[in-house]
């Protein structure tokens, strides 16, 4: 009971401020309404049992990816009191997002889940997450998981051509 | 674990790396590492051509069976020759030479295991990686704003449709638990698809969509096309849509194959759509490359026309068009980045007179243009006559008419370019044009590739079909 109580509680708080996150005239204070956003996403991983997934969540969206995203805007422009909102498409947006999401929350309603094949969540909250984890990222994702060094690699390459400034560039 | 399977993917990673390093020891002549680069990668693709496999490891989430060779050929044929177009072409500065060819060798590598892995994690990730590294090689003439411009909007709409695809597959994965494509065809068999797993469907269709310039998904295609650097827009749209149809190929027509009701209706009538938008915005298009951009929009709609015909037939037809397209399309870029090079411009007006001055390249992208648009005995006709047959065989006889009156319509625009050369003649006289000895080589090799396949069809045509009853009886 409590714990339904607390995931519509989180739930509404991550639908707020991901509203909120599009809205806020301020780019800065979008980035905050990211952070809790994704604390929001965070704090519903833990209640399914999934503490390692939190953190991550947490130590990866919110302590890397909005850092860094707070980090570019405030070196890239100044924080003003005014407004970066674009609202000129904010009709069609509203009914773009209004549509698929009624089109997905049906979908998903309409899915009898229980009929499906395949192995059951109970089975595997038994055994420790973090090492059941660890042991397929090596074994059956062992491809995958060696791909993204490559997929890095490229990343990091990609990058420094993109931003390194070149001889005589800066006259 | 039979790592002799990976050897191919292994072999390339090995050469991505005697890039970097050798980037790092040359310090001047940096001319040597795309020489060498191009031998490696020429090597690997003979290799892979005459040391084909088969088998599957780490439980079937990576298999090496025919198409996935058909498609590393074709993959490295792009890079090949893509690799041979840069090395004159273009104008990235001398220090960035090693990043340029090791981000190509990247690409080609994720778009290897794209065609490989039967696997949505593998899948997704090889993707990402093909997808990011064309993302870079779109902006790497940074000191050109429409390159820069490319290499934007190819990153914010590859996002875009990237977290449609992933939305899809997680979808997908939700419903069928796993992960592994023959598992979820197990799933589908046994009839327990329910609303969810229809939506992730079409997710992952549109998803898709966008690798293979599929409308609604083709806005990025002429801008990407138009601003990245003139060997990349053509290894984008050979390789990279040809990786983007075996990923379509190994979902659709093997994992979702008897959900077909769902995705065919949907396929037909993108195919139409993508058909009619790429010809009709082409003709009033005054840039070559925008030009391009859109004829190979509306080649991906002939492409969805055999893609939803007669299974094998139809994978075996996409295949061989996959082949054909690519001869063509890179001849076509070709004079298009000779041309550039020499004047400096992809405009349509600046090609007036063209015949007159440089019979060569004139008679060269009339050819890749008329093949384009499917006239015998060129490559592109077999492969648009056996992509429609393919069509024809499920019955879908409408839509085989709309592809027809379609073709007809893209001979307008491809001879308004030839109108342009052979007809007009340039106000101001130009000098002669210098046609370095690579792609010189690379202009004849591709015709007479275009040729060959052209006239002789047959042993292509009996590979690509063995090739694709190969994928429903092998599946171990």
């Amino acid at each position: 009971m409590v714990e339904t109580l607390l995931f519509y509680v989180f739930a509404a708080a991550i639908v707020f401020t991901a509203v909120m996150m599009v809205l806020s005239p301020n780019i800065f204070h979008s980035a905050i309404y990211l952070a809790l956003c994704l604390f929001g996403v965070a704090a519903i991983f833990a209640m399914l049992g999934s503490f390692f997934l939190a953190g991550l969540q947490v130590l990866i969206y919110i302590g890397a990816v909005v850092v860094l995203t707070i980090f570019v805007i405030s070196l890239t422009r100044q924080v003003s009191g005014e407004s970066d909102a674009q609202m000129g498409n904010i009709l069609p947006a509203f009914l773009t997002a209004g549509l698929s999401t009624t089109l997905i929350i049906l979908a998903v309603l309409k899915t009898d889940w229980n009929t499906m094949a395949g192995e059951s969540v109970a089975a595997l909250e038994k055994t420790n997450n973090v090492t059941l984890l660890g042991n397929q990222l090596i074994s059956s994702f062992v491809l995958p998981f060696e791909v993204i060094s490559v997929l890095l690699l490229a990343a990091l390459i990609g990058a420094v051509v993109i931003v390194s400034k070149d001889a005589g560039e800066n006259k | 674990m039979n790592l002799k399977l990976l050897s191919d993917e292994l072999m390339l990673t090995g050469i991505i790396t005697a890039v970097l390093l050798l980037d790092f020891i040359i310090k001047d002549k940096k001319q040597i590492i795309a020489y060498t680069f191009l031998a490696l990668i020429a090597g690997l693709t003979l290799f892979i051509g005459l040391h084909r496999q088969q088998g599957v490891v780490l439980n079937g989430s990576f298999i090496y069976d025919g198409i996935s060779w058909f498609s590393k050929l074709i993959i490295m044929l792009g890079a090949v020759l893509a690799t041979v177009m840069s090395l004159e072409t273009i104008k990235v500065k001398p220090k960035y030479t090693g990043a340029y060819y090791a981000l190509m060798g990247t690409s080609a590598l994720g778009m290897m295991f794209l065609v490989s892995s039967k696997e949505l994690v593998t899948l997704y990730v090889a993707l990402e990686l093909a997808t990011i590294s064309l993302i870079v090689l779109s902006a790497m003439h940074k000191h050109d704003d429409l390159s820069l411009e490319a290499g934007m909007k190819y990153l914010l709409l590859g996002a875009l449709s990237s977290g449609i695809l992933l939305y899809g597959l997680s979808l997908v994965y939700a419903s069928a638990k796993t992960t592994y494509l023959d598992r979820i065809m197990a799933v589908v068999s046994s009839g327990a698809a329910g609303p969810a797993f229809i939506l992730g469907i079409i997710l992952v269709l549109l998803g898709v969509g966008f690798k293979l310039s599929m409308v609604p998904m083709h806005v990025w295609t002429p801008d990407v096309y138009q601003g990245a650097p003139t060997p990349v827009a053509a290894y984008i749209s050979v390789a990279s849509k040809a990786a983007g149809f075996i990923f379509a190929i190994r979902l659709f027509q093997y994992t979702f194959l008897k959900l077909d009701y769902v995705w065919v209706p949907i396929l037909m009538v993108l195919a139409v759509l993508t058909m009619m938008i790429g010809n009709l915005v082409a003709i009033s298009q005054k840039n070559l490359k925008r030009l391009l951009a859109y004829s190979t929009i509306s080649q991906a709609g002939y492409i969805l026309v055999g893609f939803v015909g007669a299974s094998v037939i139809g994978i075996s037809s996409v295949l061989f068009y996959l082949f054909a397209y690519t001869l063509t399309n890179i001849l076509a870029f070709t004079v298009l980045a000779v041309v550039a090079k020499n004047t400096g411009s992809d405009e349509l007006a600046d090609y007036s007179g063209l015949a007159r001055r440089e019979p060569f390249l004139a008679v060269s992208l009339m050819l890749a243009l008329l093949s384009l648009a499917g006239i015998p005995p060129l490559a592109g006709f077999v492969g648009k006559f056996y992509l429609f047959y393919a069509a024809m065989e499920k019955g879908y006889v409408w839509l085989v008419i709309i592809a027809a009156l379609n073709s007809t319509l893209s001979l307008y625009y491809y001879l308004l370019v030839l109108r342009q050369m052979y007809i007009y003649d340039s106000a101001v006289e130009m000098p002669k044009m210098k046609i370095p000895v690579s792609l010189r080589i690379l202009i004849i090799v591709c015709i007479i590739a275009i040729l060959a396949v052209g006239i002789m069809p047959g042993w292509f045509i009996d590979t690509t079909t063995e090739i694709a009853q190969n994928m429903f009886t092998y599946t171990k």
